[in-house]
């Protein structure tokens, strides 16, 4: 299915691009990159807002029911 | 002396973030078996927000991001938007689409079981408690909670 497909290049763009700067290439981890973005004022409201919208989205919104 | 104080320091922390771990494990089982749309599971998610906000407005001093900052992380900030818009692409189109799911269905999928549920969202408290943590150690928020104590 081209949606699963699509979700798949994402996951695997991000973890080739994450082995590609642990061999130091010059570019930031997934982890340098959070901690970059949390070191200004606008990366830290856009993380909390992700977080924020992740769990109203996840947990209350969209959620089926606990079998 | 600098040597035990260190490994003093390093158990209290590992203890600190067992009992943190342990009530946001506690917690997401609870949560997890509210039911959904329901007002106690907005109330659910809202009060770890509104802790987290509080936390992020203590700590809010700011600092410089380094030279070169943005070339560094410009790849994870175009996967970012990749996610974000294959996100709202699914969302346009139904959300539950089989040919186009969104990232939320198919972890919905993944976490309808009570104990995968209660498991992502310990997950989701712990990735907030880091949130907070990193900004109440800013001086900010250090000058405010050093205050509280003095007026004890």
């Amino acid at each position: 299915m081209p949606g699963e497909a699509a979700w798949i290049a994402v996951a695997c763009a991000a973890l080739a691009w994450e082995v590609a700067a642990r061999r130091g290439r010059g570019h930031a981890t997934f982890a340098e990159a959070l901690s970059a973005a949390e070191r200004a004022r606008a990366g830290r409201a856009l993380l909390f807002l992700l977080w924020a919208f992740a769990g109203y989205h996840l947990f209350v919104r969209y959620g089926v029911a606990p079998r | 002396m600098a040597q035990a104080d260190a490994g003093a320091r390093c158990r209290a922390r590992a203890a600190g973030w067992s009992v943190t771990v342990a009530g946001c494990l506690a917690y997401g089982w609870w949560a997890s078996g509210l039911a959904h749309f329901s007002p106690a599971a907005s109330a659910a998610v809202l009060a770890p927000v509104g802790a987290v906000a509080a936390a992020l407005a203590l700590g809010a001093s700011q600092r410089r991001a380094h030279r070169g900052t943005l070339r560094r992380v410009g790849c994870w900030m175009v996967l970012a938007a990749a996610a974000l818009g294959l996100e709202a692409v699914a969302l346009a189109l139904g959300g539950r689409s089989r040919r186009w799911p969104s990232l939320s269905h198919l972890l919905d999928e993944l976490t309808a079981p009570r104990p995968a549920r209660s498991v992502a969202f310990a997950t989701w408290l712990v990735l907030g408690a880091l949130l907070a943590r990193r900004s109440l150690g800013r001086p900010g928020a250090a000058r405010w909670l050093r205050g509280r104590a003095g007026a004890r």
